[in-house]
């Protein structure tokens, strides 16, 4: 079977990470395969894993009852997708991910992910330091999605 | 500079409110029109006024000229509501070109906001009519919805050839958009370009060719790699009357085309 620090190691979320710390994030991942339709979360469900694309695509939605399903965002190769949390208390979705075509991620535990981070401050540090700039890029494209710069 | 006089020979619907026209000689003669891809014209709607429209038609075909307008006013609403046969005046061609030429050898990326693709067109063709004198091509287009998309069906040809790379992306969509989702500068680390020899060309609306340019600069790209396309309220369209200035700059005489480092500090000023 192949192994996964590999894997991780050539994800943009895990570039330059150390083996060591690829290897506790190893022990918390999973490989999923998944076909269209299928759902990686689903708004409301306690968000329990955080998940790196690996290849395919993936829809990030939001069910209005009125419009049905509005896409505002494309997942694919490189991707990241999930909350992070370190308290006790976990998050949830907000939104659906529903795959569009047939995907591969690799899936990350986050609870193990809280408790390695928690005994291992430096790769809590490499975590958070990576979470913090998907959070950034996230708030940047969010405020640009807002500010609809294409209004005529 | 007098208008020369016109016809319309077809006007197509592009979008709820965007429309592709092409123009023919009085008589049903040929355009015989000479243009340089990002180049624009002063169109005058008669009982309306001017205004200034970019060229969005092919250079290699000078027998018909090609316009892609918006109706935002009054003047837009004479020139896209024009049936075959209206007469319409024409002053140009005006203004700086892409760098086309500038661009032999390097990888290029093309980079269009909404109606952005219209003056970008042109310079696309000429890239694919010169394929080989030029590396890697990326088309990156983004839209507010797939409804607002132009050239639909020239976009899907382009996504067929093997020799250019087109990304699609609008900021929301239904569960039938089969295209991707998200603000077009998420599409740019995707692209494929060799940091040191690619030229950039931009064309949309500021604020989108704004954060565009600054993702571009944040791959690494030098300003003098990336050219954009500006627009401002013109009314000579020769660089006398100054409704056009923008700094020490006209940009109906020294654009609308500009190299971004010759214009950065004006770019980011708010006051202009």
């Amino acid at each position: 079977m192949e192994k996964i620090e590999p894997i991780l190691a050539a994800h943009p979320f895990c570039q330059g990470l150390d083996p060591k710390h690829l290897k506790e994030l190893a022990a918390c991942a999973s490989r999923v395969n998944l076909k269209a339709g299928e759902f990686l979360c689903r708004a409301g469900e306690e968000a329990g894993r955080f998940y790196l694309i690996l290849q395919g695509r993936v829809t990030v939605e939001i069910f209005s009852a009125r419009r049905g399903p509005l896409t505002v965002q494309t997942l694919g190769e490189g991707d990241t997708l999930g909350w992070l949390w370190f308290q006790e208390q976990p998050y949830h979705w907000h939104l659906d991910a529903r795959v569009v075509s047939l995907s591969r991620v690799l899936s990350l535990e986050v609870d193990c992910l809280r408790r390695k981070c928690e005994a291992d401050h430096d790769l809590g540090f490499e975590v958070l330091k990576r979470y913090a700039h998907f959070l950034a890029v996230r708030f940047r494209v969010s405020a640009l999605q807002l500010a609809d710069m294409f209004q005529a | 500079m007098q208008p020369e006089i016109f016809e319309v020979r077809r006007n197509k619907r592009e979008t709820a409110d965007t429309y592709t026209l092409e123009l023919g000689r009085p008589g049903g003669a040929a355009a015989d029109f000479s243009f340089a891809p990002g180049q624009f014209n002063m169109l005058y709607a008669f009982s309306r006024g001017e205004a200034p429209i970019s060229i969005s038609g092919d250079p290699a075909r000078p027998e018909t000229l090609v316009h892609t307008v918006r109706l935002v006013g009054n003047v837009t609403r004479g020139i896209c509501k024009a049936r075959p046969g209206t007469a319409l005046g024409v002053r140009g061609p005006l203004g700086a070109a892409w760098p086309v030429a500038e661009a032999v050898g390097h990888d290029v990326v093309l980079v269009a906001g909404g109606l952005g693709l219209a003056p970008l067109r042109p310079a696309l063709y000429h890239l694919l009519q010169h394929r080989p004198d030029y590396g890697n091509l990326e088309l990156i287009y983004g839209a507010r919805t797939p409804a607002d998309l132009l050239y639909r069906r020239e976009l899907e040809r382009w996504r067929g050839r093997f020799d250019l790379r087109v990304h699609v992306s609008v900021d929301r969509a239904g569960a039938d958009w089969r295209g991707g989702v998200g603000v077009v500068t998420t599409v740019i680390p995707r692209s494929r370009f060799d940091l040191e020899h690619t030229t950039v060309l931009i064309c949309g609306p500021q604020m989108m060719m704004r954060y565009t340019v600054l993702e571009f600069l944040h791959q690494g790209l030098k300003p003098e790699q990336i050219f954009v396309s500006m627009e401002r309220q013109m009314k000579c369209g020769l660089g006398r009357c100054g409704h056009c200035q923008w700094g020490p700059f006209f940009v109906c005489k020294d654009g609308p085309v500009f190299r971004y480092d010759a214009v950065q500090e004006w770019f980011e000023r708010r006051e202009v």
